[in-house]
């Protein structure tokens, strides 16, 4: 891969990365605060987009506009873009979920389902189900280029916007009076309201907030990609979602981190070759090669009884991993008289043969390193990658958000 | 009452209203699917000798292609004007429309097409993608009616040799071939083929891209998923590349924007084309406007529509009734409805297997031409397919965006 390649490609996965979080957060911070899923979310964020959409169309830009009067629409656009969002998130709270809670958890849920299908519907009896598309903008487009590498400035606004909403929201929540009581109506309702804070009115905000922040995501999708369809929302809602969940679901950071991971595995995913991919087996070598030569010795030697501690006996078991072909094999095949010994040598050989091995797999990859992988294993690795994160971190990358205390 | 008792009270009620809640989300699952029911002047027979028949039109007005699907529903709907009704063995047949939205997904199509034979259709037009017809032909096949779909072009829809399935429009194995010749009179050395893992578009890139192959054209493959908005990673790999062209086989949301973004990237000078499944209307627009979707080349499967003897009648009609120019395969969906009253006609009898047998007899003068259905397989013609003079990859059509409409290129 080229740097040019990188660079582009890395760009690409933090723009859809960015949006993603967008998005991600409104699902986050419902469920921060109700432990609740709202997938109805992904539609917010799609009526978001279309009256972006329709606001710009309506008011008839194009290029030859002033840029102040193309100015002033784009704004109008926004505003469409946040306030109907707004009102929409506030009506589904009232309406679908607050006639619903203290009920079992998993009835809200299946009113989300509900109200998911019913706006995707609506979506498409209001504004038809051909998919709205924008005109090309210059300012849409324009694009500039630094040591050859060509870069959207639409791209960098994203990266930009989202990165100051969410520090904004940081701020919001930390140090604002409604962030206290947000905090507050997460970790415990009932004795929030007995400290006098109004739930209800903490709990429609967050609504609100979020489902302003899924209606910039709309706009800017429709100002990035120039086109969206009634059902757009599904997809994004999902992998917002899965980002809530990857950066640890209720976490702020969290929500923005995993959506930034989840963003470049696609774009990466998609145009991987071998030798790029080599690099990871590499630093999945290097940190091997930690875990053999310096982890696992340190710990070993905690484990020496106190009676049996000497200098030559530690030395033999640091050996036994840092020089494991001599001294390992030789240690299995002497007559086992010591465990601790014993178990170290078979430890470390493992150790070495999964070392070795993922030294083979790096030279072949190496070697072969301008074959590229078939794009139809993107899904296949992006699969990989959150299973494996989710693994070694089951609460998500950044941990399940635990709200201090107020 | 007795603590347990309450319990167990409460835990019904429960149950009770999760299974309320299931069932209104599955009724909206349910009712999503179908968004009209046999439009106009249904209804009972009122007179002893006029009989109804059911016909079902099972298309796609909602999902990514509802341009696509619109046009064959109106196909089907100005068929329904010109032969709806008509005489057979002294009785008056009039015919019913069943218009069903499986919105091109593989798992909707299964439901539609059941229903349809719980409807009781004695044919199907339809359905409209490859993709999603799929899984449809095993059902009809199995309940022996008879499909004839006006826009299902992958080869893949009769490879098992059903004899259910017809097509009024070319197969993709001649249209797959036709772009790599296109490509390499273009004076192309290095193609990108990129599809949408769908089964029309991997199954139209595959044909081409093996044609391409054995004329040693350097061959790129990349795909992207139905409903993907950000290409950044493709484009960059096409960047890299660095082709003379690329073959987009997959459908027009995803073709527009893979153009765009390949225009913001400053591949301008790469050669943009695909197959029927951009050929349309909707393509400019998704591209972001006219100057984007300049030059943009796309084949269709079927005859230019010079070379269809009924065409200018037909497109006088359509624009007439719906004031909107001929949408993709409308044309093909007329002759598919034409065909199956023909054929109805020629068995003298609504009984399925009737019909069936007649299709494979019957020789129809359509829009389109004059065609027949394959009754054998041979070669890359398999059971159903359109069987029509002069139907060779170097007769098809070929089109390019100019000032914002598809022209054909002579």
């Amino acid at each position: 891969m080229s740097l040019d390649h990188i660079v582009s490609v890395t760009i690409g996965g933090l723009t859809v990365g960015m949006i993603y979080a967008l998005i991600a957060l409104g699902y986050t911070m419902v469920y921060g605060v109700l432990k609740f899923i709202n997938f109805a979310h992904g539609e917010v964020f799609t009526i978001g987009g279309y009256v972006a959409a329709f606001t710009l169309l309506g008011l008839g830009v194009n290029d030859d506009m002033s840029p102040l009067v193309l100015a002033g629409c784009v704004v109008l656009a926004l505003l469409a873009a946040v306030l109907v969002p707004m009102a929409i998130g506030f009506l589904i709270e009232r309406i679908a979920y607050r006639p619903l809670r203290g009920r079992s958890r998993i009835i809200p849920l299946l009113s989300a389902i509900g109200v998911s299908i019913v706006m995707q519907q609506l979506i498409i009896l209001v504004f038809g189900p051909a998919p709205v598309s924008m005109p090309s903008l210059a300012v849409g487009s324009a694009s500039f280029v630094v040591f050859g590498i060509r870069i959207r400035v639409l791209a960098l606004v994203i990266i930009a916007v989202s990165s100051a909403l969410m520090l904004g929201l940081t701020y919001l929540v930390k140090s604002t009076r409604i962030g206290k009581a947000m905090r507050a109506t997460s970790q415990d309702m009932e004795a929030a309201e007995m400290m006098g804070i109004d739930t209800n009115k903490t709990i429609a905000f967050t609504f609100v907030v979020g489902s302003a922040l899924a209606g910039i995501g709309g706009f800017l999708v429709v100002m990035y990609y120039g086109s969206l369809k009634y059902d757009a929302g599904f997809l994004y809602g999902l992998k917002a979602f899965t980002s809530a969940v990857l950066g640890g679901i209720g976490n702020i950071p969290g929500a923005v981190v995993g959506a930034i991971v989840l963003g470049m595995t696609e774009t990466y995913g998609v145009s991987l070759d071998l030798g790029f991919m080599a690099w990871f087996v590499v630093a999945g070598l290097i940190l091997g090669l930690y875990v053999q030569m310096v982890r696992v010795p340190r710990r070993r030697l905690q484990h020496i009884a106190d009676d049996r501690r000497t200098p030559a006996y530690e030395k033999s078991i640091t050996d036994v991993y840092r020089l494991t072909p001599y001294y390992g094999f030789k240690t299995l095949l002497a007559e086992r008289t010591d465990a601790l010994l014993s178990v170290s040598a078979a430890h470390a050989v493992r150790l070495m043969f999964g070392n070795l091995f993922l030294a083979v797999v790096a030279a072949v990859m190496f070697a072969n390193a301008s074959v590229r992988i078939d794009t139809r294993w993107q899904p296949v690795i992006a699969f990989v990658v959150l299973m494996v994160i989710l693994m070694f971190r089951p609460s998500g990358i950044l941990g399940e958000a635990i709200t201090e205390k107020v | 009452m007795t603590k347990g008792a309450r319990m167990l009270h409460e835990r019904t009620r429960k149950v009770l209203a999760l299974a309320l809640a299931a069932i209104l989300a599955f009724g909206l699952f349910g009712t999503a699917g179908c968004t009209e029911d046999g439009e106009g002047d249904g209804g009972e027979a009122t007179e002893g000798d006029v009989e109804i028949i059911k016909i079902g039109v099972q298309t796609a007005l909602t999902g990514p292609l509802p341009d696509y699907g619109e046009a064959a529903k109106r196909g089907a709907e100005l068929a329904l004007e010109d032969f709806g009704t008509f005489e057979m063995d002294g009785k008056t047949y009039q015919v019913e429309l069943v218009v069903l939205d499986d919105k091109a997904e593989p798992a909707e199509s299964a439901v539609v097409a059941q229903t349809m034979v719980d409807e009781g259709v004695v044919g199907v037009i339809g359905s409209l993608t490859t993709g999603a017809t799929l899984s449809a032909i095993p059902i009809y096949a199995e309940n022996r009616i008879p499909q004839i779909s006006g826009s299902v072009t992958g080869p893949k829809a009769n490879a098992e040799g059903v004899d259910t399935f017809y097509r009024t429009c070319w197969s993709d194995a001649i249209q797959g071939e036709a772009l790599a010749a296109w490509a390499l009179e273009l004076d192309a050395k290095k193609v990108v083929l990129m599809d949408d893992n769908g089964a029309y578009a991997v199954g139209l890139a595959d044909v081409a891209e093996a044609a391409l192959k054995a004329e040693g054209v350097e061959t790129l493959r990349q795909n992207c998923q139905s409903g993907d908005k950000d290409l950044s990673a493709q484009v960059a790999n096409v960047k890299e590349f660095g082709p003379d062209a690329i073959i987009f086989t997959g459908y027009h949301p995803e073709a527009g924007l893979m153009r765009k973004q390949m225009l913001e990237a400053g591949l301008a000078d790469v050669i943009f084309m695909g197959g029927d499944g951009i050929k349309s209307a909707e393509l400019i627009a998704q591209t972001g406007g006219v100057e984007n979707a300049e030059g943009i080349y796309a084949t269709f499967g079927g005859f230019p529509e010079d070379q269809q003897p009924g065409y200018e009648a037909f497109a006088a009609k359509y624009e007439e009734k719906y004031g909107d120019a001929v949408g993709p395969y409308a044309q093909n969906n007329y002759d598919a409805f034409g065909a199956l009253i023909a054929a109805i006609k020629a068995a003298g009898s609504t009984d399925t297997e009737d019909i069936i047998a007649a299709l494979r007899e019957l020789e129809y003068e359509g829009v389109t031409g004059t065609f027949s259905f394959a009754s054998e397989a041979d070669g890359a013609v398999s059971v159903g397919d359109i069987v029509v003079a002069g139907l060779t990859p170097s007769n098809v059509p070929r089109y390019v965006v100019e000032g914002g409409e598809f022209v054909a290129v002579k």
